[in-house]
């Protein structure tokens, strides 16, 4: 925020972080409960990204540093959701690339409409302008960390 | 999808990619700092507060790290950064974060500050502030949801 001592960011940092992650783990333990499409938070989140960002195709390991996973936690997400039909998964040097199927695209729409409820629940009585200046913020705080030299 | 249920999704997205993406920052910021499962186990008991949580519900809550979150909950009562009561089986071992404990995690948390400097600088205030009362507000509702 303009003008503002770095150090006052201290107390705005830990509540920041601490808000992030608990939301975080409330609801991944609640995805994970409710398993839409019988994924894990984790499977839905990459079939999400290929949703999101409109991409076809991904290196594994582009999607573990996109998701601060090891190398074997994305391959074990891959692989699961490969067994489904909703990734394909080629060799590429010592890589893979990934992409999602039309089935993939099926199921994540499909376990969307499972959550969407839920997420409505969650932001009920939420003015929409306040969710997408929020989402706006919480999006350059994240790309400018992503963009951090020894990301 | 509504442009609704859109705009939910990509912030509820945008938590969830933010959370790993910070808990790596403390590591990398500060080597000789909290690895990612003692920090997300400080986290979890600094807000329980002096109601503390059991080894089993923190595990749980905390499963994707496997079996390193229980190493950290024994390290971390070990080194007097939580108190720990035994229970009557290693699951129902309560954890409280201790004043050291709050000391360590905002240590940690401080070697953020020159990561989010560049991060927060350009946001207005205001604008940072309804960010952080709308987290608020979805963390409240997400705490009382039913199960």
């Amino acid at each position: 925020m303009p003008g503002t001592d770095p150090n006052d960011f201290r107390p705005l940092i830990l509540s920041f972080f601490t808000e992030i992650a608990i939301i975080e783990h409330l609801l991944r333990n609640r995805n994970d409960r409710i398993r839409p499409g019988g994924m894990t938070a984790g499977q839905f989140g990459v079939l999400s990204h290929f949703i999101r960002t409109g991409k076809v195709s991904e290196r594994q390991s582009i999607l573990a540093w996109t998701f601060e996973d090891s190398d074997e936690q994305m391959a074990a997400k891959i692989d699961a959701l490969a067994g489904r039909g909703y990734l394909t998964v080629v060799p590429e040097g010592g890589d893979r690339n990934i992409a999602i199927t039309d089935a993939g695209r099926g199921a994540f729409a499909n376990a969307l409409d499972e959550i969407s409820p839920e997420i409505l629940a969650i932001v009920e009585g939420i003015d929409m302008a306040e969710l997408q200046t929020s989402f706006n913020t919480l999006r350059e705080i994240r790309r400018t960390l992503d963009n951090l030299p020894d990301r | 999808m509504s442009d609704w249920e859109r705009a939910a999704v990509d912030m509820l997205t945008e938590v969830s990619m933010l959370e790993p993406i910070i808990k790596s920052l403390v590591t990398r910021l500060k080597p000789e700092s909290l690895g990612e499962a003692p920090l997300s186990a400080l986290v979890m008991a600094s807000r329980v507060g002096p109601v503390g949580a059991t080894r089993s519900a923190l595990n749980f809550s905390f499963e994707r790290y496997g079996n390193s979150l229980g190493d950290a909950l024994d390290e971390l009562a070990a080194s007097g950064a939580l108190d720990r009561t035994a229970g009557s089986t290693p699951d129902d071992d309560l954890f409280r974060i201790t004043d050291k404990g709050t000391a360590v995690l905002d240590d940690a948390l401080r070697a953020l500050i020159p990561a989010f400097e560049p991060a927060m600088r350009d946001i207005p205030v205001a604008r940072m502030d309804e960010t952080m009362e709308l987290l608020r507000e979805i963390r409240r509702t997400l705490d009382n949801l039913p199960e």
